[in-house]
């Protein structure tokens, strides 16, 4: 008989058979490319893989300190500005990155009404990662913290505790998977990113950029520069996770540090991440608005194209993502073996590999059999949104308690009946804001895209690519800049009433949650 | 005899943790059943493992002779219901109950005749829009219990129903299970020794994943097959001795034993009577505690000290005690020590 076990299997071959197999062949070729390089290439390729490694390390960390203050908030308080920051957090990730690049240089940069603050280089990079990579990081912990029990912190309090040390020993402790998984993703969407942060770098070279530098002129250090950030990357996780399995914050009473910073304001409303929220992240991200003027336009057909091609390629990838990532979730949520381990890494993968190398050894892979550039584009957006699709849904099923299952089953129900029955009325709305991550991120995914396009030398026009190339031809003076204000405005409402959409369709939060 | 259930020689373990070791017992139809153990016993793996959640790693389970080591839970005619009751939040408590029936085949208007049926039988009727966090824990518990009846099962596997409830109402609702599964057949699993004791037909005790005594409840506590089980199922002194000719003593009662050697005698704070009669021996009142209904006494009586129970307050330092010979329990000495023959584990 089919139950929840066969699907997840046959969702485990679908994942390796099309994401993992496709990354690593990918990775091979890279392999090849990398082989005859003098040494003074390798230094170079792996000083760059080192700056994105420091960026990644600098925004998740800054990210984690701002998010956790602003993430409660949103999650235990339950009026008008946090149902209205709640609605707003995931913005930034509707500005396509190319757009979302230039949006953030103009913004502390060059360009109209700017701060001339900061010149494109290493900070400009790292302001740039915490816009993109800060709604990961508040998303995940808003989910653990509406999911935890509120009766241990009044216990904990009863105990006399006091408010840094109640933080320490309780709440840090209690959102440890939060923070984990959302460095995890926040780690592995900064160390990747390509198209933005191209815009910004200037004389700075990311790993990613390196590589995008090169792939044309050359490939083998472009190739040795993927592989090493990929190693890097591996290696990362696997000691993130270890830390992960220790205790740590240990118990102790309220210590003179704690009192002297005063952390004792650390969990209530914070002032300071709101302003974080704003000025760092939101204002950047739509500045591009402010190039916006009366009476501008654009070529709205070619608009229109690439609009009706990047809606149905995210709505194609996100409808598979969800037939093939709800069973594959639900195996690494209650499945406890080697196999679901090995799967789980296998899943993290494509996200781990630099969007431009993946996007290029894609491009090369499905390119060898002929396939339709869309499709390939389409199968290059699946392999890094599957996992975020996965690793997210997964953790809304660990969530709910397996006994509800055991007992269903018992009543009669076999392990799909149970799962239509009971889970997936519980995590429904888990799925439509993993639905909405996976949507976004294909909706305005650059780097993987424009990389796949290359290798097969295809025209094609996804709406970042289009606004990557009007980015261009502003930038040489060819057409003004409120063309690409126009167009990037355009792109981020479609986008937000999209998102609206969604989140409906999802179901409002019931009474029960 | 007719049986419902066999359990035969179930074994479990969990990475380092035996969990079972080699578990068989016998549930007859309409008996009243329970396994008791301290926390960590393994019983309510075992419940697990009956209700197909859990696969044993040797064994079999056979229902009314039919073996379903191997037939997963949706089609074993057994009604499982776990410490939490993991109700369905999402759904109200007619959608609860009626999970079941509809998943058993039958159709919608059934299965909604057949919810109301038991969701008035356990004394809900009206509520039957409500959601299960709109109810109280007793509520709850009986919405549960609906929800089980309501699949009719062959047995129904209850895990440490009253766990969740205060005192008094878990002496209330003891009552009112009993009554509402009058006739079941009923497998019921808890670490609260008299619960078990004032309802069981059958008592199986369990000490580290094994069985160690299966009987009916007077029987185990007046005739206890071990010291664990002896201690386990309420207070009772233990006393270091020695039998030699035939016989032991115990203050100046003699009993007659089989036993040679050092023994260790077992005798219940309830069977020692406080007599005013100077015969006796005389004991010393170290302590006093009034522990609701009755006085609880530590009596040192000729550099022994033991537990006495007496109804009426002793106002006396000093008190005659009486031990009948019929009321004293000899076992051999543990090779391990009293201490940790007794240990629950």
């Amino acid at each position: 008989m089919f139950s929840m076990r066969h699907w997840a299997y046959i969702t485990i071959i679908f994942t390796i058979a099309l994401i993992v197999v496709p990354s690593l062949i990918g990775v091979v070729i890279l392999l090849q490319l990398a082989q005859e390089i003098t040494t003074s290439q390798i230094i170079n390729a792996l000083s760059s893989v080192m700056n994105s490694l420091v960026v990644a390390g600098l925004v998740t960390i800054i990210n984690i300190l701002v998010s956790i203050p602003f993430a409660w908030r949103i999650a235990r308080k339950n009026d008008s500005l946090s149902k209205f920051l709640d609605f707003i957090l995931d913005a930034p990730l509707f500005v396509p990155t190319a757009a979302l690049g230039f949006s953030v240089l103009s913004f502390w940069s060059s360009g109209y009404y700017s701060l001339n603050l900061i010149s494109p280089g290493f900070w400009l990079v790292v302001l740039l990662h915490f816009t993109f990579t800060h709604p990961y990081i508040v998303r995940t912990l808003i989910g653990v913290i509406r999911s935890t029990d509120l009766s241990v912190e009044v216990a904990a309090k009863s105990f006399g505790i006091k408010r840094a040390a109640l933080s320490r020993t309780i709440y840090l402790p209690m959102l440890k998977a939060g923070i984990i998984a959302g460095a995890l993703i926040s780690f592995a969407r900064s160390i990747s990113e390509t198209g933005a942060t191209y815009v910004v770098a200037g004389p700075f070279e990311t790993g990613p950029v390196f590589i995008k530098n090169r792939l044309s002129v050359d490939p083998g250090s472009a190739a040795f520069a993927a592989v090493s950030l990929l190693l890097v990357s591996i290696f990362i996780f696997f000691i993130i996770r270890r830390i992960s399995r220790r205790r740590f914050l240990p118990l102790h009473p309220e210590t003179k540090i704690e009192k002297m910073i005063g952390l004792k304001t650390a969990f209530s409303i914070n002032i300071i991440s709101l302003l974080f929220f704003a000025v760092m992240i939101l204002i950047p991200s739509f500045y591009l608005v402010a190039y916006l003027s009366p009476g501008a336009t654009c070529d709205w057909a070619s608009l229109t194209n690439s609009l009706l091609l990047s809606t149905i390629i995210a709505l194609a990838v996100s409808i598979i993502d969800l037939f093939f990532g709800i069973p594959l979730a639900y195996y690494l949520a209650r499945a406890d073996s080697l196999l679901r381990d090995l799967v789980e890494a296998l899943v993290i993968v494509p996200l781990i590999v630099p969007t431009v190398s993946l996007g290029t050894s894609l491009g090369y892979f499905w390119g060898s059999f002929g396939l339709n550039p869309v499709i390939a584009i389409a199968f290059a957006h699946l392999s890094f949104t599957f996992p975020i699709f996965v690793m997210s849904y997964t953790a809304a099923i660990e969530s709910i308690d397996p006994e509800l299952e055991l007992v269903a089953q018992s009543l009669g129900a076999d392990t799909i009946k149970t799962y239509r029955e009971i889970t997936l009325q519980l995590t429904k709305s888990a799925i439509a804001s993993s639905a909405v991550l996976v949507f976004t991120r294909s909706f305005g995914e650059t780097g993987a895209t424009i990389s796949v396009a290359e290798a097969m030398a295809a025209e094609i026009y996804t709406l970042p690519l289009l606004l990557v190339s009007w980015i261009k031809k502003a930038q040489a003076g060819l057409i003004p800049f409120s063309t690409v204000a126009i167009a990037s405005f355009i792109t981020l409402i479609i986008g937000l009433l999209m998102m609206a959409v969604i989140k409906m369709a999802g179901g409002k939060r019931g009474k029960y949650e | 005899m007719n049986k419902i259930l066999e359990v035969k020689n179930i074994s479990k373990r969990f990475g380092n943790i035996q969990a079972l070791r080699d578990v068989s017992f016998d549930v007859e139809k309409g008996e009243f059943v329970f396994i008791v153990a301290h926390t960590n016993a393994g019983k309510s793996t075992l419940l697990k493992i009956i209700a197909g959640i859990l696969e044993p790693d040797e064994g079999e389970i056979y229902i009314e002779g039919e073996n379903i080591t191997k037939t997963p839970p949706w089609e074993r005619p057994v009604g499982y219901m776990p410490q939490t009751y993991a109700l369905f939040p999402h759904m109200t408590v007619l959608e609860n109950v009626m999970f079941g029936p509809i998943h058993r085949g039958l159709d919608r208007e059934e299965a909604i005749e057949k919810a109301q049926k038991y969701i008035e039988l356990v004394g809900l009727k009206g509520w039957e829009k409500a959601y299960p966090h709109e109810l109280s824990g007793g509520m709850q518990q009986r919405v549960a219990l609906a929800r089980v009846l309501a699949v009719e099962p062959k047995i129904i596997l209850l895990d440490e129903p009253l766990s969740a409830l205060d005192a008094l109402l878990r002496v209330k609702l003891r009552g009112e299970i009993k009554k509402i599964l009058k006739g079941k057949t009923v497998l019921w699993v808890t670490h609260d020794q008299e619960g078990a004791m004032s309802l069981a037909d059958k008592l199986i005790v369990m000490r580290s994943g094994r069985i160690v005594a299966v009987g009916n409840a007077m029987e185990l506590y007046y005739k206890p097959t071990s010291l664990y089980v002896a201690h386990f199922l309420g207070e009772i002194n233990f006393i270091e001795s020695v039998a030699h000719g035939g016989f032991v003593q115990i203050l100046d009662t003699k009993v007659s034993t089989d036993k040679i050697g050092p023994v260790v005698i077992g005798i219940r704070p309830e069977d020692i009577k406080i007599v005013k009669n100077n015969s006796s021996p005389l004991g010393r009142v170290k302590e006093l505690r009034f522990v609701g209904g009755f006085w609880r006494l530590l009596v040192d009586v000729e550099g022994i000290d033991l537990v006495v129970y007496s109804l009426k307050r002793i106002r006396s330092k000093e008190v005659s005690l009486r031990i009948h010979p019929e009321d004293v329990l000899v076992f051999d000495y543990p090779p391990e020590g009293i201490r940790r023959a007794v240990h629950l584990e």
